[in-house]
């Protein structure tokens, strides 16, 4: 029994000199690997796109002409495509001195050649938002590029400097929502080319559904359908029905479209709503 | 990359054996300190039996083959019933003792079965530690990792920070005690089982070597 009891010690002295030895060996502090910081992002139905925030470098003021009674509120909010270049009033983009580009807040088309002319706002205020951004930028990739298309219906100088910039996480969302959909992107491109018709009475009824038929790249790939045409031709209504026309006409016109590709699955066959009651 | 070197191999030296131990609330220290020793007594008692099995079997066999190669039942005698030394002996030298007169072969086997169930109860006489051993430990190491969580979570309550590296290092020390006690039941489940089995063989040989002696006894005395 000794002889056992010795070579038992002796056995648990070896075990307890090798744990001595293996057990800090064995200890590896975890190498954590670069964290990812990941934004979860609702994805409504309509879009709700905010547009961009006036930049508060400011390079050259405007011509000041107009006194700088508003504030920044003027920003369309709601999710309506830009008016159209008929539509544009010269007070909905009032310039306050304040603001670094209001070139850029001008949704109209037209504007583009004056726009141009100054490329001080542009390049000046990129470097701010650029260091304060940084996480972002790298991270949220896809609702930049499908940002910057909802934006480039607006203005082309805004997608510019957005698109430079990559800070368009700035510029979006009302906090609600964060990206647009694909109708409305649709949508948003074929506005230079419709005509609307809130010049008829009770124009908040003139919808028209329109359904688009694209290819990959862009084009059409058949005639588009208005999906609710028996609705409109049973109704009786000219008005109506000049809005279908006009409808139609604008999404063949205004073809090709610049979507993205990775989701082509989803506006192959698309419903696109024009609507003549939101401004 | 040197920095970095230098900054962890402190953190990972804080956690060996001794730092474990003696880190440990008392309660926890008290419940290693047993496990450590049930695990010395279940090797000691494993390696004891393991050790005494292993010569009786030797001597049996080597009894078994000088008792059937043909020698009269007085030389054998006079070789293992002078001093027995192995169960066999003994029991062949019980048996002699009853071996005269007539009718001998009731009590040789009575005499010899007594004398093989004596010896094979001392046999087995440190197998019931193992199986305390090996039931018991894994039940203590519990108590003590059940305890060490306790205080680890009173820990947390008390400095009001949830933080894992407050609790971690009371954790491992409270697993730690279960590890122990794994480490001392799962070789006396081992031990146990391994050793009664032989010793079930070494019995059931014993027993009939018992039964062949009173057998002898009867033919002798026809």
């Amino acid at each position: 029994m000794r002889r056992a009891l010795v070579i038992s010690l002796a056995l648990h002295g070896a075990l307890l000199v090798s744990g001595l030895i293996y057990f800090p060996m064995a200890v590896q502090p975890y190498s954590s690997g670069q964290i990812v910081p990941v934004d979860l992002v609702t994805l409504s139905d309509i879009t709700n796109v905010r547009a961009r925030s006036p930049d508060p470098v400011v390079e050259t003021p405007p011509p000041a002409e107009e006194v700088p009674a508003e504030t920044p509120v003027e920003q369309p909010v709601e999710d309506t495509p830009p008016p159209a270049p008929a539509e544009s009033e010269p007070e909905a983009v009032t310039p306050d001195p304040t603001e670094a580009a209001p070139e850029a807040a001008e949704p109209d088309a037209e504007a583009e050649p004056e726009v141009e002319d100054p490329p001080a706002p542009r390049e000046t205020p990129r470097t701010p938002p650029q260091q304060t951004q940084q996480q972002t930028q790298s991270d949220a990739l896809d609702l930049d590029s499908l940002s910057d298309l909802v934006n480039q219906s607006r203005s082309q100088t805004q997608t510019n400097r957005a698109t430079e910039q990559g800070d368009t996480q700035r510029a979006i969302g009302a906090g609600t929502a964060d990206n647009g959909t694909l109708a409305d992107l649709i949508r948003s491109q074929a506005n230079r080319c419709w005509r609307n018709s809130r010049d008829a009475p009770n124009p908040e009824r003139l919808i028209v559904n329109v359904q688009v038929r694209l290819n990959r790249d862009g084009t059409l790939a058949g005639p588009p359908v208005a999906s609710n045409a028996a609705r409109i031709r049973s109704s009786g209504d000219p008005y109506w029905q000049v809005a279908q026309d006009r409808a139609l006409a604008a999404i063949i016109d205004c073809a090709p479209y610049r979507l993205p590709s990775e989701q082509y699955a989803q506006w192959r066959l698309i419903d696109v709503t024009f609507r003549n009651d939101t401004f | 990359m040197d920095a970095t070197m230098i900054e962890l191999a402190p953190a990972a030296q804080e956690f060996g054996f001794l730092e474990l131990f003696l880190r440990a609330d008392w309660v926890v220290k008290a419940v290693m300190g047993v496990l450590i020793i049930m695990s010395v007594a279940s090797w000691a008692v494993a390696i004891d039996k393991w050790l005494s099995l292993r010569s009786a079997r030797g001597k049996a066999r080597h009894f078994e083959e000088s008792f059937w190669s043909g020698r009269s039942i007085d030389s054998l005698a006079d070789e293992f019933a002078r001093k027995p030394r192995d169960p066999f002996s003994r029991v062949f030298a019980a048996a002699l003792r009853e071996w005269k007169g007539a009718r001998s072969g009731d009590r040789v086997s009575k005499a010899a079965g007594a004398e093989a169930a004596r010896e094979l109860s001392r046999m087995e006489g440190g197998l019931g530690i193992l199986a305390t051993i090996s039931s018991s430990a894994p039940f203590v190491g519990l108590f003590g990792t059940v305890w060490g969580i306790m205080n680890a979570f009173r820990s947390i309550a008390a400095s009001q920070n949830t933080n894992l590296a407050v609790v971690a290092p009371g954790i491992a020390e409270a697993l730690f005690a279960t590890a122990l006690g794994l480490l001392a039941a799962i070789p006396a489940v081992i031990f146990f089982n391994a050793l009664s089995s032989n010793l079930a063989g070494y019995a059931a040989r014993l027993e009939a070597f018992g039964d062949e002696l009173s057998a002898l006894a009867d033919r002798d005395e026809a």
